[in-house]
């Protein structure tokens, strides 16, 4: 008896006695608010997914951006100096590789903060990187994590194809080939095709690289001023500004399209037979039709005379592209210095990015949720026309525009002169490239 | 070797158990003393050198994250610097401007020892273009001690990491550490390299260059100097609080062991108190060994009860034999003394009834006690030593009427035939045997018997007196040894004592009131 006694308390001097102490709370938890998060915030604590009781406020600390500072990337300085401010930020596509390329970022899956799995493949493919992994080889790693697909697409006027027995154009040919066909025919048809005047360049991308176009390979580097790059670009180009007049607005034609909502009022007054738009206005045109104004104004009646596509491609390339708007929740890498702050992020990630949210947005914005579940989860047919149609597709590949916005602008510029008849689209290229090449590298 | 003449064994001299004990403990004490203190030093070496790291990496890791919020301070402030991404290359005014901004946050702070901003333009030959101030010295020409704009080339690690920097705007922590911990031109400083990007509403964060700040470890080297001296102190107070704690609860310790060894001899010594008395001259009749061992304290100490017990078991046993040897030599005595007399029957024919006189003392009795009168006996022990006189010798006879004395008649007649037996096997001529009674002036009976013979020492007398001796043969008459037992069992006592020419006078003495020994 004496000896178990004895026994018991060496055990508990040597095992210490108590309690194990709770673990230290981690300093800082926080990310960004900007107007992004702000409504998925809101969505939130709306539908009571964000408890009070669970010390969301407490444990996770909001970063409000003033709008006006959002212009000057605030957040590269914090993160180019390897400040652990903020945790998560959400990030447009294109910025998520910016950062991730500078390794500021954390990975995701690998880390265990967010699992890939149940993502939707193309999303997984458009938020991964090339990282270097312990062992110094590059691997795929998942970087962001977005709420929904957003991304350009081809809307067409499905009534008019059906009743002319015509499909989907899959290529730029098909697509002039079924509006010299229909135009004549269809008196209302101002244009066979309309797109973006301005920002025409996020446009411009999944036509560039469905001609075989890319500005950056594998590993990052910027090989648009290869010969063969240019080639494409000029092709994709020249195959834009050849419609000019004929299927697509000309030079003169396209003010009446820079306006804002301007394409998708023509489109939903039967201007056109195709148009490229982000995929969310699917939703928005259903919002239109519904608004009062729009009654027995709108040639179209109801979102069945909507139809939705890949952006066509160059013939002979069965890869159809569409350039990816999403925002996703990154984590910042100098956050990670206490063992606690990845179980947070993931429970923050998880939060704002559950399946509940995604499907709340679905079925409420008509946004396509990025996760497998939620999808199965949707109600929504735009949603699921959109998803099923386009990003179900393995021919159909999410990428973000390149991060550069020197390399966005000067292009932008100089594809603007060729759209608006200033130059040729060989003098447009040419010209984009050799300014480019004076600002090389880029940032 | 022979048991009875192993003297080195005998003569060994043992010491008290308090003393051995007491002995071992102080073995004990500095054996636990010098391995509590080994132990000790070893676990304090272990301990520091754990602390000492963890704090030296927390001193560390704070002066560096502190390093980072300085540079990045910097790298905000400068980034304000749109100037330097919108203005053409040669501007006189901006260059005024940035060296002024570099030698005021350089000059007037104590952490800040220098920054470079280094642009991510090149020149012809590969040189960056660098905004530096690192005043090293106030030594140095005065040309040098103000901000410079230089071209510079970066050669080793540093110029690694500023190439990777303004490749991929991202700060390679393993160059980061290759530069710190190389030796440096701008002496001992923490560098810290950080991209610098200038906002620009139209354009975003451009990229323009590097920010390299210096920051001063002075603290940390003073810091990491104050913790060195305090942690030998600090040892040296441990092994001597360690070393006093332990002194004191061993010593502590040590009077307490002594105490109760002290106590545990205590209760041991009555059993030396008894051998003692064992060895003694007088020796100690077994029912008084009995009663001494009754009396022995055991404090309920099961291995101090056990001992009692196999004492007691130890003293009834000898108590037995003692009685069982009595009788035995009794009997033995007897036989000698009718082998010696029977021959001579024939030549004592005159007198019929004179053998039947002192056939009386061979007579079986029952060893009862109480009245003896020991007179006729007495007389007939006077006839048989007459009888076995050899030639040459004498009887004197000189028996005076005794009163009864009280005691076992048994037992007397047989302290009466010992003597005469001892007397006969032992006595030699030529000279006069006393065989003696009376009472003396105290009351006490006396039965003197002395006659010649071999003279005897001191020694011999020790032995007839003691004859069973472990360093000792097996002793011869057991007369003189078994006359003391009778004697004492009658509270009286036997003498011997020497003769001047040889011979020896034994005097059985016994008390004249009636003492019972408790006989049972």
């Amino acid at each position: 008896m004496t000896r178990r006694l004895l026994l018991w308390i060496c055990l508990l001097v040597l095992g210490g006695c108590g309690d194990v102490p709770e673990s230290s709370p981690i300093g800082t938890f926080s990310f960004v608010v900007d107007a992004q998060t702000r409504v998925i915030l809101e969505q939130l604590r709306a539908e009571g997914l964000t408890p009070q009781a669970a010390g969301f406020s407490r444990n996770f600390i909001g970063i409000y951006v003033p709008d006006v500072f959002l212009p000057y990337e605030p957040f590269v300085l914090g993160l180019a100096t390897e400040s652990p401010i903020p945790t998560v930020l959400f990030l447009d596509a294109p910025w998520v590789r910016r950062y991730a390329a500078s390794n500021w970022l954390s990975p995701l899956a690998s880390t265990g903060i967010y699992a890939a799995a149940g993502l939707v493949p193309a999303v997984v493919q458009a938020f991964s990187l090339p990282q270097k992994s312990p062992a110094g080889e590059l691997v795929n790693e998942l970087m962001g994590v977005p709420n929904a697909i957003k991304g350009n697409i081809l809307f067409y006027r499905q009534d008019l194809l059906a009743a002319h027995q015509k499909t989907p154009p899959g290529n730029w040919d098909e697509l002039k080939a079924i509006c010299r066909d229909l135009l004549p025919r269809e008196r209302s048809l101002k244009y066979g095709l309309i797109f973006h005047v301005s920002n025409f360049l996020n446009d411009f991308y999944p036509i560039f690289w469905g001609f075989g176009g890319r500005t950056h390979d594998d590993r990052g580097n910027f090989i648009l001023l290869q010969p063969e790059m240019l080639a494409r670009a000029e092709a994709a180009l020249s195959e834009i500004c050849a419609m000019q007049g004929t299927i697509a607005p000309g030079p003169a034609a396209l003010p009446r399209l820079a306006a804002p909502q301007s394409l998708r009022q023509a489109f939903l007054r039967g201007e056109a037979l195709f148009m490229i738009n982000w995929n969310t206005r699917l939703h928005d045109l259903r919002l239109m039709l519904a608004a009062p104004q729009w009654q027995g104004q709108a040639a179209i009646k109801n979102l069945d005379q909507i139809g939705v596509a890949a952006i066509p491609s160059q013939s002979g390339r069965p890869r159809k592209y569409s350039n990816i708007g999403s925002f996703g929740w990154a984590v910042n890498r100098f956050a990670i210095t206490l063992p606690g702050v990845k179980g947070m992020a993931s429970h923050f990630l998880n939060l704002v990015n559950s399946d509940q949210v995604q499907v709340l947005r679905a079925e409420t914005a008509g946004e396509v949720p990025a996760s497998e579940t939620a999808l199965a989860q949707v109600k929504n047919p735009d949603v699921l026309r959109v998803y099923e149609n386009i990003f179900a597709s393995p021919a159909v590949i999410l990428q973000p525009r390149p991060y550069s916005r020197k390399l966005n602008e000067i292009l932008e510029k100089h594809l603007q002169d060729a759209l608006f008849g200033r130059r040729t689209p060989a003098q447009a290229i040419q010209a984009a490239a050799e300014e480019l090449k004076r600002h090389v590298p880029l940032d | 070797m022979s048991p009875w003449t192993d003297q080195s064994q005998a003569s060994k001299v043992g010491r008290p158990l308090a003393s051995v004990l007491q002995r071992r403990d102080n073995f004990v004490f500095l054996g636990t003393l010098v391995c509590s203190l080994v132990i000790f030093l070893i676990f304090l070496q272990v301990a520091f050198a754990t602390i000492w790291d963890r704090i030296s990496l927390a001193v560390r890791q704070e002066i560096e994250k502190e390093a980072d919020t300085v540079a990045r301070l910097l790298v905000f402030e400068f980034s304000h610097l749109s100037v330097l991404e919108t203005s053409s290359g040669a501007d006189a005014a901006l260059d005024q401007l940035v060296k002024r901004l570099l030698w005021e946050k350089v000059t007037f702070n104590e952490t800040i020892r220098g920054i470079e901003l280094i642009s991510r333009q090149t020149d012809a030959n590969g040189q960056y273009l660098s905004y530096v101030f690192f005043p090293l010295s106030y030594e140095e020409p005065e040309a040098q001690r103000a901000p410079q704009k230089t071209w510079r080339t970066f050669p080793g690690p540093e110029g690694e990491l500023i190439r990777l920097l303004i490749r991929e705007q991202r700060v390679d922590r393993t160059l980061l550490e290759a530069v710190n911990q190389g030796r440096k031109l701008e002496s001992e400083l923490l560098l810290r390299y950080f991209p610098l990007y200038i906002p620009l509403p139209e354009r975003g964060a451009v990229f323009w260059g590097v920010v390299k700040v210096g920051i001063s470890i002075d603290a940390m080297r003073r810091f990491l100097l104050l913790l060195e001296e305090e942690k030998v102190s600090l040892r040296h107070n441990l092994l001597w609080a360690m070393a006093a704690v332990t002194s004191f609860a061993l010593i502590l310790g040590l009077l307490g062991f002594r105490w109760q060894s002290r106590k545990a001899g205590s209760l041991l010594r009555g059993y030396t108190t008894l051998a003692a008395a064992l060895e003694s001259r007088t020796g100690m009749d077994p029912v008084t060994l009995q009663l001494h061992l009754q009396q022995q304290d055991t404090q309920n100490i099961l291995e101090l009860q056990q001992l009692q017990r196999f004492g007691r078991q130890l003293g009834a046993t000898l108590q037995a034999l003692t009685e069982r040897l009595v009788s035995t030599e009794g009997q033995a005595s007897r036989g000698r003394l009718l082998s010696a007399i029977l021959p001579r029957l024939p030549a004592l024919g005159e007198g019929r009834a004179a053998p039947a006189a002192w056939a009386d003392l061979f007579a079986t009795r029952p060893e009862t006690w109480g009245e003896a009168a020991l007179d006729s006996h007495l007389q007939q022990a006077g006839q048989l030593l007459q009888s076995l006189l050899p030639d040459g010798i004498t009887l004197r006879l000189a028996l005076q009427p005794l009163p009864p004395v009280s005691g076992c008649e048994a037992n007397l007649i047989l302290a009466l035939l010992l003597m005469v037996d001892f007397a006969v096997t032992e006595m030699a001529p030529p000279g006069e045997v006393l065989y003696q009674a009376e009472t003396q002036p105290n009351g006490a009976l006396t039965v003197t018997l002395s006659f010649p013979g071999r003279p005897y020492d001191q020694t011999d007398l020790a032995s007839l007196r003691q004859p069973f001796q472990v360093d000792k043969p097996p002793p011869g008459p057991l007369g003189p040894f078994l006359l003391t037992a009778l004697a004492r069992q009658h509270s009286g006592s036997l003498t011997l004592t020497p003769q001047a020419g040889g011979g020896l006078t034994m005097v059985l003495m016994l008390p004249g009131k009636p003492v019972y020994a408790g006989q049972g």
